[in-house]
């Protein structure tokens, strides 16, 4: 590495380390879902039909009751499911107050999919709904051969549509399911098994890039080779997207690139993600070699490794050593939930930006 | 493995043979390690964990067949017939020998009910053997294979539904049947790469290997608007050869072909396949898929009747021989000429043929009934390459199948015999008796 690579790196990596010190285990109720933390702090979960609120220094924000599950956390409040009474997509507060609703699917869009709700890094959210419905002279044909569209909607975090709904794209038959990302600069990549898109083929992932009105930026094209399934798995902080399958992955920037070398094999192990792309740096977790923690790699937004450190987990339910899905959330906190134990670690503001 | 003769006495005349030993139980442990025969893909490669009575369990000890496993002759045709014989090959018996006081390594498994079963068994030419496993139902019967050496015992698993021998190690086609792989996906790898398997698919992949190592490899890949029957050659270090290739397309509301494969001992290979996507369903086609990866894409009608079951295999003269439901059909050879099958092979309906390694003969499966006066039951047929019976030999117990791996280890399957619950799988093999 040269000098001025060190440079480089040294002045990309100041600051991201913070001494690390965690909350005592706090025990939760159980059947719980993965919680998601926004970037203030409020951490939701899930729970056999309701929902909690509280923020990662432990106090109690609020509880909602909608039979709902969550998808995704913003800068402030949560994108959230609905199932009851009706399939509907939620926006809600950080302190579980609904702050709107939208009815899943649109009319004429299959009942039993979820539309895709894609959040946008710079605010609102994207859904993208697949709408198959019978031409005008194949009403006798099974709905499985009927032609599809793809609309798009944008909603504010109110869940107000700003923009749409709007055609972007549609097929002849076999509605896709597709998968999707949002990059940093508000274009939007769509995924789904290349058999649906001929020539590709059904070992093959497709691509197809948007802006952020939803206008296509090319067709679709061959992201994915030898991979019947996979899809988006990451963000990164050019703005590329990761798309994985079980033995392959590329990084999209609007054409297939290599992966970066410095991705862990695995970027979903079974306690969960291990990788954590932050806007001012990347975190890398793996069970640790000593016994009760976790390793922990930091690196800069460009992949250079700033170092590395071993978080010491606690011991829950008379001396087993607390193990489970650890989320990073939008404020920075590192939070470890063990289920079988029903207990909950944080690190408040562990990569908080500095 | 122990040797207790260096003297081999023609298989025919072991009538004066003195009763082997026992069969020998390999101990084998039921934590199977990888050992480098699966894909890199973090643990998927296993075979599925001895928990659900689907997977296969070793016992210890003289498990059956228990007493004496001596090759016996088996009454037939004169060993000296060579009226069947093929004109210009070998008719000679002389290396179609197998030893007598061999003892035979052994393993013995409790698979468990739900439809659980042994399929299988090979090896590579340094000997290491692959045996050929599905678990239970419970498991959406997940083909996995076990590896051993029979001095060294077990070397690991991997899943697989097929298994071509290398000269050291082999190429496998790996299939995630079992619902805790997540998505099924089927993927063409050799055991001793470390690189993502080149072929991954939902559809079916089918490899054939030649002795000399690499891999003829065919599959199926489709979109909402055709079929496409595709192959691709990889060379004894697992490299491919050329881009994979589109052989044949058609409509997909043709429906989906059966598929076959082999590789000639020239090292071209065949792509058989029946004809839906030509638009004739009712015969079955070849292409040939050369040493080098090329194809001219021809299809070459096989035969002009519907089968459903294709079986091909390398004959001695450098064709391949075309099977459809349990009959042998023609012949194929490299230069595009097809041939009624000889009259060896046509008499053999229902029985496969494997050519050995080094091309001098071929071993016939030929499970029988055991005799009522001397309980010889029969095993396999020895064939010079010219096709004529030099021997039918048989066992002390009746066997269910018979396989031939590179080194020319012959192993057999047992089936019939007690073991604790549910199906029984028994193994045993002679290492590099017709080589």
């Amino acid at each position: 590495m040269s000098l001025l690579a060190l440079l480089l790196a040294a002045s990309e990596c100041a600051g991201l380390f913070r001494a690390a010190a965690a909350t005592p285990p706090v025990t939760l109720p159980g059947n719980c879902l993965m919680p998601v933390v926004d970037a203030t702090g409020s951490v939701a979960e899930a729970c056999a039909g309701s929902q909690s609120y509280r923020s990662v220094d432990g106090a109690t924000l609020g509880s909602s009751d909608f039979a709902a599950t969550f998808l995704a956390a913003r800068a402030r409040g949560f994108w959230a499911l609905g199932n009851a009474p009706d399939r509907s997509l939620l926006s809600i507060d950080r302190d579980g107050k609904l702050l709107g609703s939208l009815p899943a699917p649109l009319p004429g869009g299959d009942v039993l999919q979820t539309p895709l709700l894609l959040p946008d890094p710079n605010g609102g959210a994207i859904i993208i709904d697949v709408v198959a419905q019978p031409g005008a002279s194949a009403t006798s044909t099974p709905s499985w051969q009927w032609p599809w569209q793809v609309v798009l909607r944008r909603v504010s975090e109110a869940m107000t549509v700003v923009d749409g709904p709007r055609i972007i794209d549609r097929g002849p038959s076999q509605a896709p399911t597709f998968q999707g990302q949002v990059s940093t600069d508000g274009t939007f990549v769509l995924t789904e098994r290349g058999w649906h898109f001929p020539p590709l083929r059904n070992n093959q992932i497709a691509a197809r890039w948007f802006d952020a009105r939803g206008a296509p930026l090319g067709g679709w094209f061959l992201a994915l080779d030898q991979a019947p399934f996979g899809g988006p798995a990451l963000l990164l902080g050019d703005g590329s997207v990761l798309i994985e399958g079980r033995y392959r992955r590329t990084r999209l920037a609007k054409d297939p690139l290599p992966a970066p070398v410095w991705l862990p094999r695995e970027l979903v192990t079974s306690a969960g993600p291990s990788v954590f792309v932050l806007p001012d740096r990347i975190a890398v977790m793996r069970p640790s070699s000593t016994s009760c923690a976790i390793d922990l790699e930091i690196r800069a937004p460009s992949g250079d490794l700033c170092g590395s450190q071993t978080l010491q987990l606690s011991t829950v339910g008379g001396g087993v050593c607390l193990q489970g899905f650890a989320v990073v959330g939008q404020d920075g906190t590192l939070l470890v939930r063990d289920y079988s134990q029903k207990a909950l670690q944080v690190w408040p503001r562990l990569f908080a930006p500095h | 493995m122990r040797r207790t003769a260096a003297v081999a006495l023609v298989a025919s005349i072991c009538a004066a043979c003195a009763s082997s030993a026992p069969g020998a139980s390999a101990t084998a442990s039921t934590d199977l390690p990888d050992a480098g025969f699966g894909p890199p893909d973090a643990g998927s490669s296993q075979p599925p964990d001895a928990v659900d009575g689907g997977t296969a369990v070793a016992r210890d000890g003289g498990s059956p067949p228990a007493g004496p496993l001596a090759f016996c002759p088996v009454p037939g045709p004169s060993p000296s017939n060579a009226a069947e014989a093929v004109p210009g090959l070998s008719t000679s018996c002389e290396s179609l020998r197998l030893d007598p006081s061999e003892v035979p390594a052994a393993a013995d498994f409790g698979l468990g009910t739900m439809g659980a079963n042994c399929r299988g068994a090979t090896s590579d030419a340094t000997g290491t053997a692959a045996l050929l496993f599905n678990s239970s139902g419970s498991t959406s019967y997940q083909p996995y294979a076990i590896f051993r050496d029979g001095d060294a015992g077990l070397q690991g698993g991997a899943t697989a539904a097929m298994v071509e021998p290398q000269p050291s190690g082999f190429a496998i086609v790996g299939a995630h049947a079992d619902l805790r792989y997540g998505y099924r996906d089927s993927f063409f790898h050799f055991s001793f790469s470390e690189d993502p398997p080149p072929l991954v698919n939902d559809q079916e992949i089918i490899a054939a290997a030649p002795p000399s190592g690499g891999a003829l490899v065919a599959q199926f890949t489709w979109n909402l608007d055709k079929w496409f029957i595709g192959a691709a050659r990889f060379d004894r270090a697992g490299r491919p050869l050329s881009s994979p290739l589109d052989l044949v397309e058609g409509p997909l509301q043709q429906g989906q072909p059966v598929l076959a494969v082999a590789v000639a001992t020239g090292g071209d290979g065949l792509v058989g396949f029946s004809g839906e996507l030509l638009g004739d369903p009712g015969s079955v086609y070849g292409i040939w898929v050369l040493r080098d990866g090329s194809s001219d894409r021809r299809p070459i009608q096989l035969a002009q009747a519907p089968h459903r079951r294709l079986l091909l295999r390398p004959l001695a003269d450098g064709s391949i021989a075309v099977g459809g439901d349990g009959t042998w059909l023609v012949q194929a050879r490299p230069s595009g000429e097809v041939e009624p099958a000889p009259p060896w092979l046509a008499a053999l309906s229902g029985h496969d043929v494997l050519l050995r390694a080094s091309g001098s003969g071929y071993v016939v499966p030929s499970p029988g009934s055991p005799d009522r006066t001397t309980g010889c039951a029969p095993f396999v047929q020895l064939r010079a390459p010219a096709g004529n019976l030099c021997a039918t030999v048989g066992l002390q117990h009746q066997t269910a199948d018979a396989y031939l791996g590179l080194d020319g280890t012959l192993f057999a399957r047992f089936y019939g015999l007690p073991c604790d619950f549910g199906a029984c799988c028994h193994l045993r093999w002679w290492k590099g008796a017709l080589p």
